[in-house]
C-alpha cells in the first residue's frame, strides 16, 4: 500500500502532515490496520497476572480471533486460539481455572494445559477412543506465538515478525534496570477505562507532554512543560519523560518502597512511553504502570490500566490513593481523544501539523504506521 | 433430576466419574462398559482426577484406546 497521504506522513516532521481521516472513521482502512498494526506486529493482549496461577484460563477476543490465555503446568504463559480441532467449537467461554483437562463442551476432545490432544472420546465409535484418520500427535492446540515482557503478554498473531527481544532490544535495554521483581497491587491496582475513540488517538495523545499544562494542569504545578524531553525510537516507541518525579507520599510521610540499584537518574526521573502499536508504560522510581490499548472497532478502545510496585504489599492507603491519581490523569485525557475522534469526521480536516518543537513523539508514531502500511515488516527486516 | 445430571449439574465432577465408573462395573456387556468407562474417564481428565491414569489403562487393555 502506498498512497498520497502516507507520503505525506513519511515527509520531514516540519513538512508532515498527519494521517487522514479515514484512518479512523473507515470500516476497511480498520481492517487493514488490525492485520498489518496488530497481528502482524507483537500486540498486547493481556498482562500475565490476569492468570496469576498454573491451570488459569481466560478467553479473550482480540482483533475478531478467539484466543485462549492460559498458564500451564509449568507455569509457562501460552496464549491459544480458543477453538477445537474437531468442529472448531469455543472451548472456554469464560474465565476459570482448567484442573485436568481443557474438555471442548461439544463432543469432548480433551487437550492438555500444554495443548497437547490427549482424548478423543467415542471417536472410533461408542466407546472406541481411537481410528484411522485421527493422529492426536498432530491435532493439538493451535498456539500463537507470543512473549511476556513487564508482565504483558505480547502475541505475533501472523508469526512473521522478529523475535519480540530483537524488535525491542533498545527498549529493554534502556529499562534493563527494571528487570527485576515487580509485583502486581491486586484488585485495586487494575481497572479500565472505555473510550470513544480509536485506538490510535490513545497512543498519539499519550506520547506527547505538549498538552499537559492544558489538559492536567495539576501534574503540571510540579512537572513543567520544560522539565520533559522527548524520547523517539523511530520504528518501535516513543514518549516522554519528566525530570521532576514527586513521589506519593501518606501524610505520615510513608512512601512506596523503591525497586533496588537503581541509578541516580531515576532519583526524580520518570518515563512514559508508547510501545507500538498498543502499549502505554510509566515506569516509576517506586512503580511502574501498564496500558493496554484493546480496540474494540473503529471508534472505541477499551484501556486496561495494570500497577505494579517493589514490594508485594505496599500500604493499601497509598495504593489505592496512587490507583486514584492515575485514574484522575487518564480520565482527563478522555475527552480530548473522543474530541479528535470526532474531529476525524470533518471533511476537509487534512490530517493537521505537527509542531517540529513538541510532536515529535506523535509524528514518530505516525510515521511507523505509514511504513507498516506501506511493507509491515520492511524497517524490522532492515533491523535484524 | 437423576444423581448423573445432578452432579453433572452442580459441576461435582469426581461424583460424576464415580458413576459412571460405577456403572461400567455391573453386569454389562464389553461395548456398554467401554462406552462408560470412556465417559468416566474424560470427566476424570477434565477434573484433573486421579483415577483418570487408571481408567485410561483399563481402556487400553480393553483395545479402547491407544498407549
Amino acid at each position: 500500500m502506498r498512497s498520497d497521504d502516507l507520503e505525506d506522513v513519511l515527509r520531514p516532521i516540519a513538512q508532515a502532515n498527519g494521517l487522514s481521516n479515514r484512518h479512523y472513521v473507515d470500516d476497511q482502512m480498520f481492517e487493514l490496520e488490525a492485520n498489518r498494526l496488530l497481528k502482524q506486529q507483537w500486540a498486547a493482549i493481556a498482562v500475565a497476572s490476569d492468570v496469576p496461577e498454573r491451570g488459569d484460563a481466560k478467553p479473550i477476543d482480540f482483533m475478531d480471533e478467539p484466543l485462549l490465555l492460559l498458564r500451564d503446568r509449568s507455569g509457562t504463559i501460552r496464549i491459544y486460539q480458543n477453538i477445537c480441532r474437531h468442529r472448531g467449537m469455543i472451548l472456554v467461554d469464560e474465565p476459570r481455572r482448567i484442573e485436568g483437562a481443557i474438555r471442548c463442551p461439544y463432543h469432548s476432545w480433551c487437550y492438555s494445559t500444554e495443548g497437547v490432544l490427549v482424548a478423543t472420546p467415542h471417536v472410533g465409535g461408542p466407546g472406541q477412543n481411537a481410528c484411522d484418520g485421527i493422529d492426536k500427535k498432530t491435532l493439538g492446540l493451535i498456539e500463537v506465538r507470543s512473549h511476556v515482557w513487564m508482565d504483558i503478554v505480547w502475541i505475533n498473531i501472523s508469526g512473521t515478525a522478529p523475535p519480540f527481544e530483537v524488535l525491542h532490544a533498545e527498549l529493554i535495554e534502556r529499562w534493563a534496570e527494571f528487570d527485576q521483581p515487580m509485583y502486581h497491587g491486586g484488585d485495586d491496582s487494575r481497572f479500565h477505562l472505555d473510550v470513544g475513540c480509536n485506538w490510535k488517538l490513545a497512543v498519539e495523545n499519550y506520547c506527547e507532554s505538549y498538552h499537559l499544562p492544558w489538559v492536567h494542569p495539576d501534574l503540571n504545578t510540579y512537572s513543567r512543560l520544560e522539565d520533559h524531553y522527548h524520547i523517539e525510537a523511530r520504528s518501535k516507541f516513543s514518549g516522554q519523560g519528566t525530570l521532576v518525579y514527586r513521589q506519593l507520599a501518606a501524610q505520615a510521610g510513608d512512601k512506596f518502597p523503591d525497586f533496588t540499584d537503581l541509578s541516580d537518574k531515576w532519583d526524580t526521573g520518570a518515563e512514559y512511553i508508547a510501545v507500538y502499536p498498543n502499549v502505554l508504560l510509566g515506569t516509576h522510581r517506586d512503580h511502574f504502570y501498564s496500558i493496554l490499548l484493546l480496540p474494540q472497532g473503529r471508534a472505541r478502545t477499551r484501556e486496561e490500566v495494570n500497577i505494579y510496585y517493589a514490594d508485594p504489599e505496599p500500604s493499601s492507603s497509598l495504593k489505592a490513593q496512587n490507583t486514584a491519581q492515575w485514574r484522575k490523569v487518564f480520565e482527563e485525557d478522555v475527552f480530548v481523544v473522543e474530541g479528535m475522534q470526532r474531529g476525524r469526521s470533518a471533511s476537509r480536516f487534512d490530517g493537521g501539523r505537527f509542531s517540529p518543537a513538541m510532536d515529535g513523539p506523535t509524528h514518530v508514531f505516525h510515521a511507523w504506521v505509514a511504513e507498516k502500511l506501506t511493507d509491515p515488516n520492511k524497517a524490522d527486516r532492515a533491523a535484524e | 433430576m437423576t444423581p448423573l445430571e445432578q452432579a453433572i449439574n452442580d459441576r461435582n465432577l469426581a461424583e460424576v466419574v464415580s458413576i459412571y465408573a460405577e456403572a461400567a462395573e455391573t453386569n454389562r456387556s464389553d461395548e456398554e462398559a467401554g462406552f462408560l468407562l470412556t465417559q468416566a474417564y474424560i470427566y476424570a481428565l477434565e477434573a484433573g482426577d486421579d483415577r483418570a491414569g487408571k481408567l485410561r489403562w483399563k481402556l487400553i487393555g480393553m483395545g479402547r484406546e491407544k498407549p
